[in-house]
């Protein structure tokens, strides 16, 4: 029998699920803890986008925390996405079904941030971040496409929780990965609200 | 005369088109799916009156022990010998696992998955040329967790409901793995353990494995493949970090 190794399945597999929570999933929470300061008016916004843009190697963390882990988590995505082949009709379990919208969620994220980015980040710079935001967000389309990118990105952080604690062994047992499950849930439940106040404090 | 419907997806060999055939077969209490196929065996006509082929099968044990009558029943892949027809919606539609290669009718070669069973050396390592004595001793809780493991039968359900064990990955299955706890657990068989570790970190190794947790819910042994499957890639992360710092 063959008995040279091919690790690079495993090692890319465990780094795609390790990045999904450090940094991405930490930076996702960040991202709305630091935009949640719409909520008290354009003013206070403007001001935590300041306070972010003036850290020190904001640049450097741009490229090695966030841009580079999420082009891997995202392209390695697609890649474990096109390789399923999804029965959730056929076997209706609730786990299949989170599996099924792991991916699909994944699939619209990618779709979604390449856009956010493009247009918020690298938009006229002439306007303030609010004031893209805002325009996007009175189009009903954009809008329509915002409130379904922030659900599945609740989704598919908090159901990628329950995914690393499994790929990384943390939860093994039928009952606690069941409780997880449920933890999981309630968790997507209380980022929805919260993100979804953050989303429409800008219309 | 009550009859019991029953629609097969037929196949007469790899190559060749599948087609549905339907069979009217007398009612009788207390029928499973085998006994429907060996009555059409028996008298191979079909519901338009018209004579045809035997429609092909495995089977063995009859008794949910052997894991070779596997097929798709009622679009859920289980035992043909514990599927009873009085539990069953009608028309029963049987087709065969089309997970993998298709022998003909209902047969199917399942091959890949011994393959798999013996790329994770599932086995115990004691082929010498002296008596080696009595094993060392097992405590009654590993036991009971081997017990559970140990009533695999290789049927392959469980990759078959699996969405990542497919002709584009090459994913040996949740069963091998199970295996692969069962005699890493062994006091003996865990000698080789590092092997297994290999073998689950290599190529449709343990890592694509996409936590859909199909496979526990549609095992007839009711094995929990998902604990196994969680515990391995813990201590296969822990094997490979280890290794690095230790060698």
């Amino acid at each position: 029998m063959n008995q040279t190794v091919n690790y690079n399945q495993f090692i890319l597999r465990k780094i795609h699920s390790l990045l999904g929570i450090i940094p991405l999933g930490m930076f996702l929470a960040v991202h709305f803890i630091a935009n949640s300061r719409v909520i008290y008016g354009e003013g206070a916004f403007d001001q935590a986008v300041h306070f972010l843009e003036l850290l020190p190697g904001v640049r450097l963390m741009e490229i090695f925390v966030i841009a580079i882990p999420l082009l891997f988590h995202g392209l390695m995505g697609l890649y474990i996405a096109y390789e399923a082949r999804n029965n959730p009709k056929s076997y209706s379990y609730f786990r299949n079904w989170m599996f099924y919208l792991q991916r699909i969620s994944g699939i619209i994220l990618f779709a979604f941030i390449l856009y956010h980015v493009w247009t918020v980040k690298y938009g006229d710079p002439n306007l303030s971040f609010y004031q893209i935001l805002q325009a996007q967000m009175s189009n009903p389309f954009i809008l329509v496409f915002y409130i379904l990118s922030v659900t599945a990105a609740a989704f598919h952080l908090c159901n990628g929780l329950w995914g690393f604690a499994i790929n990384w062994g943390i939860i093994s047992g039928a009952r606690a990965q069941a409780v997880f499950s449920k933890i999981t849930i309630v968790l997507f439940v209380i980022f929805n609200i919260f993100w979804f106040r953050i989303t429409f404090a800008f219309i | 005369m009550q009859t019991i419907q029953v629609k097969v997806k037929r196949q007469n060999g790899p190559q060749e088109k599948p087609f549905w055939e339907e069979f009217k077969i007398p009612y009788k209490s207390n029928l499973n799916v085998i006994s429907l196929l060996m009555y059409i065996a028996k008298n191979p006509v079909n519901s338009k009156g018209e004579k045809t082929t035997p429609v092909v099968y495995e089977s063995n044990c009859l008794e949910e022990v052997c894991g070779a009558c596997s097929m798709v029943i009622n679009g859920k892949a289980r035992q043909a010998c514990t599927a009873l027809v009085d539990s069953l919606a009608q028309p029963i539609t049987l087709e065969p696992l089309d997970k993998f290669p298709l022998v003909r009718d209902l047969f199917v070669d399942r091959t890949a998955l011994f393959d798999a069973l013996r790329k994770v050396k599932a086995w115990v390592d004691i082929d010498g040329t002296f008596n080696l004595g009595p094993g060392p001793k097992t405590t009654p809780k590993v036991q009971e967790k081997r017990y559970d493991l140990s009533r695999c039968m290789t049927c392959g359900v469980c990759s078959q409901v699996c969405p990542n064990y497919n002709t584009k990955t090459s994913f040996i299955g949740p069963h091998a793995v199970a295996q692969a706890d069962l005699f890493n657990l062994h006091p003996v068989g865990g000698n080789i353990k590092e092997e297994r570790f290999k073998a689950l970190m290599d190529k449709g190794g343990i890592m694509e494995c996409g936590n859909s947790q199909n496979c526990v819910r549609a095992c007839p042994k009711e094995i929990p493949l998902t604990q196994s499957l969680a515990e391995l890639k813990r201590q296969a992360t822990w094997h490979s970090i280890k290794s690095l710092f230790t060698k």
